[in-house]
């Protein structure tokens, strides 16, 4: 699973020190350190211009409506492809093959869901998911806060993995080896400092910059990510002649498994010989993981957040279309990223720095600028890519935090908490400070976790926003009948048979690696709980959260105003009286 | 509320059940697509194993494929939508957030009641200031064009008799499919205006047809000075009200100011009721609108007292339009039977409204009448 990559990092900080070709020098680390500052330069220079320009909740909240669909595009294309993409699935792609390419699939095909939905969500709502969800509903307050609770939750297991990637991501980038030190520190107390840094600056942001600062950030993100992959797709095409066979072919002949390198099959949905149940599981599981990436990023908050930065719904049509176009050039790219550190860097040296594959890309730039630019050359590829990951990490949690602090003021504050709606100034302000609570609560969290597992933690925020928001959203705009009470039970069943599932999966008590004996759960060796087979709990929550959401209609109060519900529909496909 | 009942429009209709084809079909075909792709690679590996081109083998091919179709129906949707959803979905938007004059705050946004109360929220109306919107805004109406008086018209008060037959509900009147070749229902017709019944002069506020006094009508540019300097609300087009049905003659004067070439008998000019369709239909009355030139001044003066009065009397007329509303719903079929009888009676015969013949939309055209049922 992708956060499994960046997890995986933080398990490195235990093993011995082993010869690794890919680091960098101490050159290269001063470059990439420096790039890094530059990088949070230049990102607090748009945040101070971006809180001169924030003066009303629309400003905070959505940007102002202000973006163009091109530029929405971007930061959604930005927004979405965390560090885990770029590095994670090219390292996926170099570790086991194949079965890289069918994640980075499930990520892109996921986003026509999302193109069917976004115009009507941005039509019929104003700044949050619940801002469609309550249109019909006669109470507020139980929609509000199932709504709250559900961005909140899914947005901080997906901070948590983005953050304990991000500590063990940079130690690694920074070429800090346990008994070496940088700049005074230890691996293990740069890991820390890391994760504070990265957290009060994406504090820091979200609470100053608001709307406008983040997507600027993840607009240039999305800038330089393209770009470094642009560039060193290019490079590693060149390096084999733009010959791809070639490429494919030194890559499995690299990694030792040969033909099955380039097939299904080595990673998910393993066949184990002679024992069938296991088979069928992980096949199952498999299949559970792919559901999960298809329907959930139409039910990411920090997705459907940012479908509320463009003035009108067809400005919003545009800006999807543009992230499925980057998106998907992008993931391409990390098909040849893979293969091309499969073959390049080779499995043994990947692995030897970073087990979970994080540090493929980094060492196919070393070695690709080691090729054609001689050591500086490899430093400084080293250093750009090193900072590009930096950017990404800075990027996608700060749209994280400034979803759940959006939520949290303006559905759960604005309209749970005070019966007379405050004024959206005051919503404001509340949501700074929500900002900064979710923040020091994802460093905290983050710092307690960082040599934990928590890998499964994106595919599990996945399957949350797959069985506990889009149920309601769907059926919200669809479904006559649909009323609150199915809104509310929809997004608690979802969430809660998600949560209950994972727990008692193995990603949380009783996987045991076969070869080392060691436990590759979040609950060390001797614990095991687990009696779900399945790692993710795709398969069963999400059916799960519409069977929950179709009951609770029925069983609710029948106060589906089909008035209302007419004039959603109307709003919704015409976008007459959209704000 | 009149989003709820422009939900019933044919258009509306038309335009949702494309959008559920499209996105049925997008869904079903990608999702369809990508399972088969999951499937196959967890149970048909040997099918994915096979080489197709030295290394590339036909797992890669499917997953490169599944990117082309994702592109594929990414483009699909967009075209689609902006060929055959966009334009319907703007006639329909432009039609029910156009007439603001009349719409007191609490229910223009529904999703935030305090919200045109908020000043926070100021910067967040839609920044559709129709001619109609500044006259509200400025709390009194404003000059259609220099010398012109304002559009607004009275409306008759609750409890007349011509207040409740005035309302229609929104049934389909007009044609808005400029590049679709899908054929409408025959509701969706244009209503032709039945036989003038009166001196020519009097067929002021008449439904302007695509033959008029079996000449074609002339494009918008070939019309006279007069006929070109209309009032037009913003983003619509030359609305005329709908041919006499069995409207009551109410004797409001129609919303348009002073119309010269009535008099000359010569083509009607299509008044712009932009504000107030409720006096527009008010105007399709045949027999009211015989009142022809006299009314035309008071017509000046009323809708300076109309404007004030309408914004008091809004939130009654709220309720008053629901109720009509409902009761509209009975009534109208059997109006929009007398009209078809009056048509065939007249004879006139016209063919749809279905292309762009003149340089015009193909809004210009039609005749049209706004519902005011919900715009009270």
């Amino acid at each position: 699973m992708i956060g499994h990559v960046l997890g995986g990092a933080a398990a490195l900080a235990a093993s011995p020190p082993v010869q690794d070709p890919g680091t960098a020098s101490g050159n290269g680390r001063t470059v990439t350190f420096g790039l890094f500052v530059f990088f949070i330069v230049v990102t607090l220079g748009i945040t101070v211009w971006a809180r001169l320009n924030t003066k009303s909740a629309v400003d905070y909240y959505a940007g102002g409506h202000a973006f163009s669909g091109p530029q929405n595009g971007i930061a959604l294309a930005g927004d979405y492809m965390s560090a885990a993409s770029f590095l994670g699935i090219a390292g996926i792609i170099a570790l086991s093959g194949y079965d890289g390419f069918l994640y980075s699939i499930g990520f892109l095909v996921a986003w026509l869901l999302t193109l069917l939905l976004v115009e009507l969500m941005r039509n019929a709502g104003r700044f949050t998911m619940a801002d469609v969800l309550v249109y019909r509903a006669r109470t507020q307050s139980p929609v509000r806060t199932a709504a709250a609770v559900s961005t909140v939750t899914v947005s901080v297991f997906y901070l948590l993995a983005q953050m304990v990637g991000a500590g063990a991501l940079v130690a690694l980038l920074l070429g800090i080896h346990p008994g070496e030190t940088f700049l005074g520190m230890s691996a293990e107390a740069a890991k820390t400092w890391t994760i504070v840094v990265v957290g009060a600056l994406m504090i820091f942001y979200v609470m100053f910059g608001g709307m406008k600062a983040t997507t600027w950030v993840q607009i240039i993100k999305a800038v330089l990510l393209i770009g470094g992959g642009v560039a060193l797709t290019v490079l590693v095409l060149a390096r084999f002649g733009y010959n791809l066979s070639g490429l494919l072919g030194s890559a499995a002949e690299s990694s030792g498994k040969g033909a099955a390198f380039l097939e299904p099959g080595l990673k998910y949905g393993k066949d184990v010989p002679g024992d069938p149940y296991h088979t069928l599981l992980n096949k199952i599981d498999f299949i559970s993981l792919a559901l999960a990436l298809v329907l959930g990023t139409a039910g990411l908050p920090h997705i459907v957040t940012r479908f509320y930065t463009v003035p009108d719904g067809r400005a919003a049509r545009t800006s999807v279309n543009w992230a499925i176009g980057l998106v998907g050039a992008f993931y391409l790219m990390t098909l040849a990223l893979g293969f091309g550190a499969a073959a390049l860097v080779g499995r043994k040296a990947i692995m030897a720095q970073d087990p979970a594959g994080n540090t493929a890309v980094p060492q196919l730039a070393k070695a690709l600028g080691d090729h054609f630019g001689g050591p500086v050359g490899g430093d400084l590829m080293l250093a750009f890519i090193g900072a590009v990951a930096f950017a990404t990490i800075l990027a996608v949690v700060s749209g994280l935090v400034l979803a759940s602090s959006t939520s949290l003021a303006h559905d759960y504050f604005g309209h749970v908490l005070m019966f007379g709606r405050p004024r959206e100034s005051q919503e404001v302000g509340v949501a700074r400070f929500a900002a900064c609570l979710i923040g020091v609560l994802a460093i905290v969290l983050a710092v307690i976790a960082k040599n934990m597992n928590v890998a499964f933690l994106v595919a599990l925020a996945f399957a949350m926003a797959a069985a506990a928001n889009l149920p309601a959203i769907v059926l919200s705009l669809f479904w006559k009948r649909f009323n609150s009470a199915g809104v509310v039970s929809g997004i608690y069943g979802g969430l809660v048979s998600s949560l209950v599932l994972v727990f008692f999966s193995p990603v949380v008590s009783g996987k045991v690696d076969p070869l080392t004996g060691q436990s590759l759960s979040l609950f060390p060796k001797g614990v095991d709980f687990h009696f779900f087979p399945l790692e993710n709990p795709g398969i069963v929550s999400i059916p799960f959260g519409f069977l929950c959401a179709v009951v609770g209609t029925y069983l609710g109060r029948a106060d589906a105003d089909s008035r209302r519900y007419d004039e959603l529909s109307f709003r919704s496909l015409t976008g007459a009286g959209s704000v | 509320m009149r989003y709820a009942v422009m939900a019933r429009d044919e258009r509306f209709r038309l335009l949702r059940r494309r959008f559920a084809r499209l996105a049925l079909a997008i869904a079903g075909s990608f999702l369809g697509w990508y399972f088969l792709y999951v499937a196959l690679s967890a149970f048909a590996r040997g099918l994915m194993a096979r080489p197709i081109a030295g290394n590339i083998n036909v797992a890669l091919v499917l997953g490169v494929l599944q990117f082309v179709s994702t592109f594929a129906l990414a483009w699909c949707y967009a075209r689609y939508a902006s060929d055959s959803l966009d334009p319907v979905a703007a006639a329909l938007r432009d039609e029910a957030d156009a007439p603001a004059a009349l719409r007191a705050a609490p229910w223009r946004s529904a999703l935030d009641p305090g919200a045109d109360d908020d000043p926070d929220l100021a910067d967040e109306r839609p920044e559709r200031s129709s001619r109609a919107e500044r006259s509200e805004r400025s709390g009194r109406p404003e000059p259609l064009e220099a010398g012109r008086g304002p559009a607004s018209a009275p409306v008759p008060p609750d409890g007349t008799p011509e207040s409740g037959r005035n309302v229609r509900l929104s049934r389909p009147t007009r044609v808005i499919e400029p590049m679709s070749a899908e054929p409408l229902p025959r509701s969706a017709m244009p209503r032709q205006p039945g036989p003038p019944d009166g001196p020519p002069g009097t067929q002021r506020d008449r439904g302007v047809p695509k033959q008029v006094n079996g000449r074609p009508r002339r494009p918008r540019e070939e019309r006279g000075p007069e006929e070109q300097a209309l009032p037009v609300v913003r983003g619509r087009p030359d609305r005329v009200p709908a041919p006499p049905g069995p409207s009551p003659a109410d004797g409001a004067p129609p919303a348009a100011p002073a119309q010269p070439d009535i008099a000359a008998g010569d083509q009607p000019a299509a008044p712009e009721p932009a504000p107030v369709p409720a006096a527009a239909s008010a105007a399709d009355a045949g027999p009211g609108s015989a009142t022809g030139g006299p009314v035309h001044a008071e017509a000046a003066q009323r809708p300076v007292d109309a404007a004030r009065s309408q914004a008091g009397t809004a939130q009654r007329q709220v309720e008053t339009a629901q109720r009509q509303a409902e009761g509209a719903q009975q009534a109208e079929p059997a109006q929009r039977h007398q009209a078809e009888a009056a048509q065939r009676q007249a004879g006139a015969v016209p063919g749809p409204v279905a292309s762009k013949d003149d340089g015009s939309d193909a809004w210009s055209g039609a005749s049209v009448r706004p519902d005011p049922g919900w715009l009270r």
